[in-house]
């Protein structure tokens, strides 16, 4: 296949080069649905340039076949869903909740879950306002979350087939989000609520009475796996199996795509120079919590993309200098530029705290299954006070990794408004900067200026 | 000897250093920044190496240092004054507000989304009176009783003006109005950073009185430099000059 | 009748119907290509010897007519002229073939020329560049390159070419061989500057050759050249214009996903091949230039019936392309018919 290069970022048209020397017998190795008619995703970042992702142009990409894979694949998701519709599966719109439902999901042959608010990144790659305006159009006001792309995307029905079941968190989820969703209800959409609760206690306890803790927490979780039961009986009536077993199975699987989604993460971060790019983590991150509906494949990606990345360990080679300063990213970046960007700046990203962190946590394989994806959930930083999602980052300024934080606000996130300013004043030992990501194409020199700036400081 | 340009969106400005400031220069960027920049570089000879900042920084491709404004401003006003904890620096375009210590960036934050809290707002409140900057400047100084102004966007703020002038308050009470309101907006913004004193004001805000009147009454210790135009060509000149002494 | 609101961007219309799903409505595609010098107010030779004339053109065309794609195009001598064919370029008309290469060098003498210099290749790939940056996000730009057939026809003498498919097929194969790495080379900088390569090959008729001609020199290279687009997953339209009932057989072997045709009977095509493969097309292109709006409106009504019949998905287009000098009245009543007749969804 391709020759062993040293590790670098590469544009699209550099990736075109190099694809050129794929043979075609390497293009079909690499398939979703295990289906050789329409599930090749081995295609360079022109392919989908050419289909309108028109930031492809600017953005830079890993130059390993682990990558391209996973481009290709990731890119072929909104085509994946649709093929997954005309071969029979059953599609599961899993909405909010960060990673737990796709699990129940997962257990019940022929149902693939997805999380339609990720098209959020949609115009984003595209530069363009198509969804955000769609959204605006329908009743959802320009200052409301990225998410309410969502909104336009159900309403255009182009970017995924109607759902067979749309599952939607709300309680300890976004304010905005949960408004989009009943926009979407309001379309004619029929949403299954569910509620996950706010975590108030552990890690860091906020009561004294320890039993009283205990009996809270044992609610919450009683609580949760009552909830989850009610979405199991529904996938079961949906698809008339009612074993638990398969559940257990699902767990298994996800905590293996889970495992190693953070042994990417770990050895890259802790290495000596970065072997993989701050753009593709994040975007295997997100890849947690669903698998990009096809979780097989995508875990073949992973291993792919885990070997690559302790190859590069090993030869101690990577994508930027040794002195890149070390920074922590909070909130996803919301414009993939910037992550290409602060790179380029000679900053690297060892440490992140965005939504979606949720989904890495591992679930316990010994435990009653309804109750290990409750305590999953419950565990995961994300649910609980502002201190204690940044707890980790925290810790690893102390210990002297981090010196320099990055926060992204999504413009209108309500989560974002206050927690920022919050988190600002938590972490005072290191520059931080925030910033408010506008809408596409809106990083502006003065953006661009702030971060360089930041950078400067770091760097002096 | 070093020159530092500060290439800004209104004026560029230049400074030749050498551990003191030997010569300034400062011209009218007038969209033609490459034109400035030949004037400033031909006007002020005898440097070895350029140093630049501002929104034009990129633009001289021989520059043997480009910095942002943040730190330029950083350095240009430690070098001036310091003792100087908070540079408040507010353009015609956007505003700054730097915490600096022991000369370096510790946090900063700038005005982002609107021009609220930018000089541009005083502009436009000046043009919808009717009076130039510095009748604006002058006339709230004489202000005893200075009317709030709560529109924080420039469009709505220049309405609301307009009725308190119809309605026939004092002039000056509503021009000391319009500078507490911008001062009160640039406070908001730095408490992202803590501004701490002593502050350097500087920026085109700094030559207004009306401001600095307003600023300081909130805080009593504000200085605003001399060179209040040439800090950030100081600053990149006095980064440059460092490099070439270590 | 008033025009429904579309739901979906010109784009996401094409999207879904290459990936099997029914859009909203049809996707109408007009071949608007140097007609587009009109709207725009420029003479035709700024068109074709201009990229940035080409884009604002083509962005005329598209705020006017409101229709589904940029058709990047201006004949189908760009690849033979940048191999070294000459052509005269009258200012209102579009460009003579005057000398073939090949009757003045040997074809070892015939270079793969570099899109970005050669000719008037680079005129597309700044038209590209710029519409992309316009409307990229929203709506599909299709590139039309000549397939080898086509373009080895251009380099030659068109009488002595034809004569030695018969008594020297290897030499026409020789020419098909470079012609074809120089559409590749081509569509590979179309595609890298955001365009979509739309395959036309109207010297492959069945107006100028025979069906075992076009099965011999002809679909063998089309298909090489589908295939290496295929590389990039990209969803190909073949477009003949003239006959093409005698090959309409053959069609699908070019592993085209779209076959866009022009003189043959659209029934004809979508009973016989639409089970297999898209089908766009055919209205006559002489009827757009000359007939009233009220006719062209009844004709459409017609054809859309026709073509939304094709299982495999259907596109309005006209068979070949809009003639310069076409009313625009004539190119709305067109699409306004099909806006307001091809509707898929409810």
């Amino acid at each position: 296949m391709l020759e062993d290069i040293a590790p670098k970022k590469i544009s699209l048209l550099e990736w075109s080069e190099r694809f050129e020397k794929l043979t075609d017998d390497d293009i079909g190795r690499f398939t979703y649905y295990h289906n050789e008619e329409w599930g090749r995703y081995l295609q360079p970042p022109a392919t989908f340039m050419v289909y309108g992702a028109r930031q492809l142009k600017r953005l830079q990409f890993d130059n390993s076949l682990a990558a391209l894979r996973m481009w290709g694949f990731v890119f072929n998701e909104s085509e994946r869903l649709f093929r997954a519709r005309q071969c029979g599966k059953k599609i599961i719109a899993t909405m909010g909740d960060l990673g737990t439902v796709p699990v129940i999901v997962m257990a019940f042959p022929g149902c693939t879950p997805f999380y339609p608010e990720c098209i959020w990144w949609t115009p984003f790659f595209n530069e363009s306002n198509v969804l955000l305006d769609t959204a605006s159009e329908l009743g959802a006001p320009e200052a409301a979350c990225f998410s309410r792309a969502a909104l336009g995307a159900f309403f255009k029905r182009a970017y995924f087939p109607v759902p067979d079941r749309i599952f939607a968190s709300t309680g300890a989820t976004c304010d905005d989000f949960t408004s989009t969703i009943q926009s979407i209800e309001h379309l004619g959409f029929d949403v299954t609520w569910f509620e996950v609760p706010f975590r108030r206690t552990y890690p860091d306890r906020i009561y004294d009475d320890a039993q009283f803790e205990a009996k809270f927490l044992k609610r919450t979780e009683d609580y949760l796996i009552k909830e989850y039961r009610r979405i199991w009986d529904i996938m079961a009536g949906l698809t008339g199996k009612e074993n638990t077993d398969i559940l257990i199975e699902s767990i298994r699987k996800t905590n293996r795509l889970r495992a190693l989604a953070r042994e990417i993460m770990d050895e890259t971060h802790n290495a000596e120079t970065a072997p993989f790019p701050a753009l593709e983590l994040m975007t295997i991150e997100f890849g947690n919590l669903y698998g990009y509906a096809d979780i097989d494949e995508w875990l073949s990606i992973l291993e792919n993309v885990r070997d690559t990345v302790q190859l590069r360990i090993e030869r101690g080679t990577g994508i930027q200098p040794k002195n890149a300063v070390p920074i922590a990213w909070i909130n996803p970046s919301a414009d993939p530029f910037l992550l290409n960007f602060v790179e380029d700046l000679n900053l690297r990203v060892v440490d992140t705290e965005y939504v979606i962190r949720q989904a890495l946590v591992q679930i316990d394989e010994t435990a009653e299954p309804f109750r290990a994806l409750a305590r999953s959930f419950l565990h995961a930083s994300l649910i609980g006070s502002t201190r204690q999602r940044i707890a980790s980052i925290l810790r690893a300024i102390d210990q002297g990794k981090i010196k320099g934080v990055l926060i992204t606000n999504v413009l209108g996130g309500s989560h974002c408004a206050m927690e920022t300013k919050l988190m600002e004043r938590m972490i005072d030992s290191v520059p931080v900067l925030s910033l408010d990501v506008p809408p596409p194409p809106g990083i502006t020199e003065q953006i661009k200026t702030r971060i360089e700036a930041f950078a400067e400081a770091l760097h002096d | 000897m070093v020159l530092g340009l500060d290439i800004g969106s209104c004026y560029t400005k230049g400074v030749l250093f050498d551990g003191r400031i030997v010569s300034k220069s400062v011209m009218k960027t007038a969209l033609r920044p490459h034109h400035a920049i030949e004037c400033i570089v031909s006007k002020l000879t005898g440097h070895d190496r350029i140093a630049t900042t501002g929104y034009g920084r990129k633009l001289l491709s021989e520059a043997d240092t480009v910095v942002t404004e943040i730190t330029a401003f950083a350095h240009g006003s430690h070098f001036l004054e310091p003792s100087a904890r908070t540079i408040i620096d507010l353009g015609g375009q956007d505003s700054k507000i730097i915490k600096i210590k022991d000369g370096k960036v510790e946090r900063f934050v700038m005005n982002d989304r609107c021009a609220a809290g930018t000089g541009n707002f005083i502009e436009k409140s000046a043009q919808s009176l009717n009076l130039s900057l510095e009748e604006f400047g002058s006339l709230a100084q004489s202000s005893q009783n200075p009317i709030t102004i709560d529109s924080l966007c420039v469009v709505m703020a220049e309405s609301e003006i307009l009725s308190l002038a119809t309605a026939g308050k004092k002039l000056e009470d509503i021009v000391a109005g319009v500078c507490d309101s911008l001062i009160r907006r640039i406070i908001n913004i730095g408490s992202q950073v803590k501004i701490e004193e002593p502050i350097l004001f500087c920026g085109g805000g700094a030559l207004n009185p009306g401001l600095v009147r307003s600023l300081k009454r909130r805080y009593s210790s504000v200085t605003i430099p001399e060179d209040a135009q040439f800090i950030g060509a100081l600053g990149a000149a006095v980064i440059m000059h460092e490099k070439m002494s270590t | 009748m008033i025009e429904r609101r579309d739901i979906l961007t010109s784009r996401e219309r094409f999207g879904l119907l290459v990936i099997d799903e029914r859009p909203d409505r049809c996707n109408i595609m007009p071949l608007v290509t140097s007609h587009a010098s009109t709207v725009a107010n420029m003479s035709v030779k700024d068109y074709y010897t201009s990229g940035m004339s080409m884009a604002r053109a083509q962005l005329a065309a598209l705020e006017a007519y409101r229709h589904d794609a940029i058709s990047l195009f201006s004949e189908v001598g760009i690849i033979a002229e940048a191999m070294g064919s000459v052509f005269e370029y009258p200012d209102n008309d579009l460009p003579v073939l005057k000398i073939p290469a090949l009757t003045k060098d040997s074809l070892s003498e015939i270079p793969i020329p570099d899109p970005c210099t050669a000719k008037r290749l680079p005129v597309y790939l700044e038209a590209i560049d710029f519409i992309y940056t316009a409307v990229g996000d929203r709506v599909p730009i299709l590139a039309y390159v000549p397939a080898p057939f086509t373009t080895g026809m251009m380099l030659s003498d068109p009488n002595e070419f034809l004569i030695q498919t018969i008594k020297a097929p290897q030499s026409i194969h020789d020419i098909m061989e470079i012609s074809l790495q120089a559409a590749i080379t081509f569509c590979y900088h179309i595609i890298n500057a955001g365009g979509l390569p739309v395959i036309v090959d109207p010297l492959a008729s069945s107006s100028v050759v025979s069906p075992q001609c076009y099965k011999q020199f002809a679909l063998p290279y089309e298909r090489r050249l589908i295939d290496y687009l295929h590389r990039y997953d990209l969803d190909i339209i073949l477009h003949i214009c003239g006959e093409t009932a005698p090959i309409l057989d053959l069609l699908p072997a070019t592993n085209a996903d779209l076959i866009s045709v022009d003189k043959v009977d659209l029934g004809l095509v979508v009973n016989k091949v639409s089970d297999r493969i898209r089908v766009v097309g055919n209205y006559n292109t002489s009827k757009i230039a000359f007939s009233s709006p009220q006719v062209i409106n009844d004709d459409i009504r017609a054809m859309v019936a026709e073509g939304m019949r094709s299982p495999k998905g259907y596109i309005v287009a006209t068979g070949c392309e809009v003639p310069i000098m076409t009313p625009m009245e004539n190119i709305k009543a067109f699409i306004t018919a099909a806006k307001e007749t091809a509707w898929y969804w409810v």
